[in-house]
């Protein structure tokens, strides 16, 4: 990797490590683990022995799902400060006269705060399997565990992105509202539309059912992705056409990751 | 051989011009001046040098490089009028990054990072963030930041604001220096003594427009000095 990439990379990490939404997050998710494992351990001591393997395992699980369900909260707060602080304190004029492309800039940027992100949810994983296995006396982390993060951590990508692109619009403010907004109803969308036949998605045609066929087709189809990591936690993959899914995901989110970057190489400084 | 090449650019914002058709040549290893009041476009001119900002009209190339391509800012340093950069840094943490924006990197850039601390008299700040640093001190980080790398174009918006005498007279003579070794200087600044005192050219802005580009020599067999011909090019129209 270039100089100029690790040196980017490692200031956007820097600069949003301080933040202290990131540090509030850190602490309760460690106190909470923390409290998990010695409420493990007080049932652990009242039960003794039995199926302790099997309840090692979905105990982990079900402690992932919870740091997965408040993934999207944390990749959303992050994605819409990516450029907030560069544009705010004029640094973006010291940045953008190095010589560096604005698509090299908004990349490196995204890809910068999604390794912080990764950093907290490899810190939690990690945290969270050692002291789950020491409450079990016993390695209770799975390859399932393992495959649910690797779609996690594409999860949190294109949420950033996706908040990035708000971001770009509006306050901060406001592109996290639009981005829980417009995530909520496109996961409504997603719930309603992915698991009936295409021939009846124009019947009984309603205003609101517009709107939700408009997300589904026009929002990258996140809620998969987190459906799909918690399925692999749960050892119950869905019934859906994975590929179109995927290919529907990939295109629409390509679709997003352009505008956004075409709007900060638009943009006047 | 002309390093910077402005043609006819302009740059509007809404109904009114910031610039209107300004054409500029400026050549290699010379110190040039863009003088002008408020308003007249200089900050809009620098920012459309470094790609901040994009023309309506007009191209602007660096080194042969279109702005708009990332090798027109190679060898390129810049400090904007109020030096800014994130608090967190020290100043040797901000000359280290500035260096490895330009690809200096391991005992090479240590070694700059050091000597551009040690001519800035600014050796003592080096673990020093900026959060607890001076505006006069945070200045002189910035100008620090030019002496990192190979820069043959160097490009200070303001350069005098916020230093102390001291200060603006070391300032003077880096400035010097660096002319000294074929650097090329483009400076915006109102301070006109300082500018006649260290410009080979002038070019001159008022509201968008240019209204003078030429040698300081030439100025001053016009008036007794730089002062006095700005002062009759801005209020009298072009010279």
């Amino acid at each position: 990797m270039k100089a100029q990439y690790k040196a980017m990379i490692l200031d956007t990490m820097l600069k949003e490590v301080r933040s202290k939404t990131l540090i509030f997050i850190f602490v309760a998710t460690t106190i909470a683990i923390i409290l998990g494992h010695v409420g493990i351990k007080l049932v652990m001591s009242q039960l003794g022995g039995g199926e302790v393997t099997f309840s090692g395992i979905n105990a982990l699980s079900l402690n992932f799902r919870i740091l997965n369900s408040i993934s999207f909260v944390v990749a959303a707060v992050f994605g819409v400060s990516v450029f907030r602080s560069d544009f705010q304190n004029n640094i973006i004029y010291q940045y953008l006269s190095f010589p560096i492309s604005r698509t090299e800039y908004f990349f490196i940027r995204v890809i910068g705060t999604w390794f912080l992100v990764l950093a907290y949810y490899i810190y939690s994983y990690v945290l969270s399997s050692v002291l789950f296995s020491m409450a079990f006396k016993k390695i209770i982390f799975t390859p399932a565990h393992f495959f649910s993060f690797l779609v996690l951590c594409l999860y949190l990508l294109i949420v950033i992105f996706i908040a990035t692109l708000f971001s770009l619009m509006m306050n901060k403010i406001g592109a996290l509202f639009i981005t829980f907004a417009t995530s909520l109803a496109a996961a409504a969308a997603f719930t309603t539309f992915s698991t009936i036949p295409y021939n009846e998605f124009f019947q009984n045609m309603s205003s609101l059912r517009i709107v939700g066929l408009f997300f589904y087709y026009f929002f990258p189809r996140i809620t998969f992705l987190g459906n799909f990591s918690s399925s692999l936690l749960a050892g119950e993959l869905s019934g859906l056409v994975i590929w179109e899914q995927c290919l529907h995901l990939s295109v629409i989110s390509a679709l997003y990751i352009f505008i956004a970057n075409y709007l900060v190489k638009r943009k006047n400084f | 051989m002309d390093l910077i090449q402005i043609k006819d650019i302009s740059k509007s914002y809404g109904v009114e011009f910031s610039l209107e058709n300004v054409s500029l040549n400026i050549q290699q290893g010379k110190i040039f001046a863009l003088l002008g009041p408020n308003g007249a476009g200089k900050t809009t001119l620098v920012k459309l040098m470094l790609n901040l900002m994009h023309c309506d009209s007009g191209s602007i190339e660096i080194n042969g490089f279109n702005v708009s391509d990332k090798n027109s800012r190679l060898g390129v340093a810049f400090i904007a009028e109020k030096f800014t950069f994130f608090p967190f840094y020290t100043a040797s943490g901000v000359l280290e990054f500035f260096g490895k924006m330009k690809g200096i990197e391991g005992d090479e850039l240590k070694s700059q990072v050091v000597a551009a601390l040690e001519r800035l008299q600014i050796t003592e700040l080096a673990n020093r963030k900026l959060s607890r640093m001076s505006k006069g001190q945070m200045q002189r980080v910035g100008l620090a930041s030019i002496l990192i790398g190979k820069n043959d174009l160097i490009i200070l918006d303001e350069p005098f604001s916020g230093l102390d005498p001291i200060g603006i007279r070391e300032l003077k003579d880096i400035i010097r220096e660096l002319k000294e070794q074929g650097k090329t200087l483009f400076i915006n600044s109102h301070i006109l003594l300082e500018m006649e005192q260290l410009c080979d050219e002038v070019a001159i802005l008022n509201k968008g427009k240019l209204l003078f580009n030429g040698p300081v020599s030439a100025v001053l067999e016009k008036e007794k000095s730089l002062d006095d011909f700005f002062y009759k090019v801005v209020n009298g129209g072009r010279a």
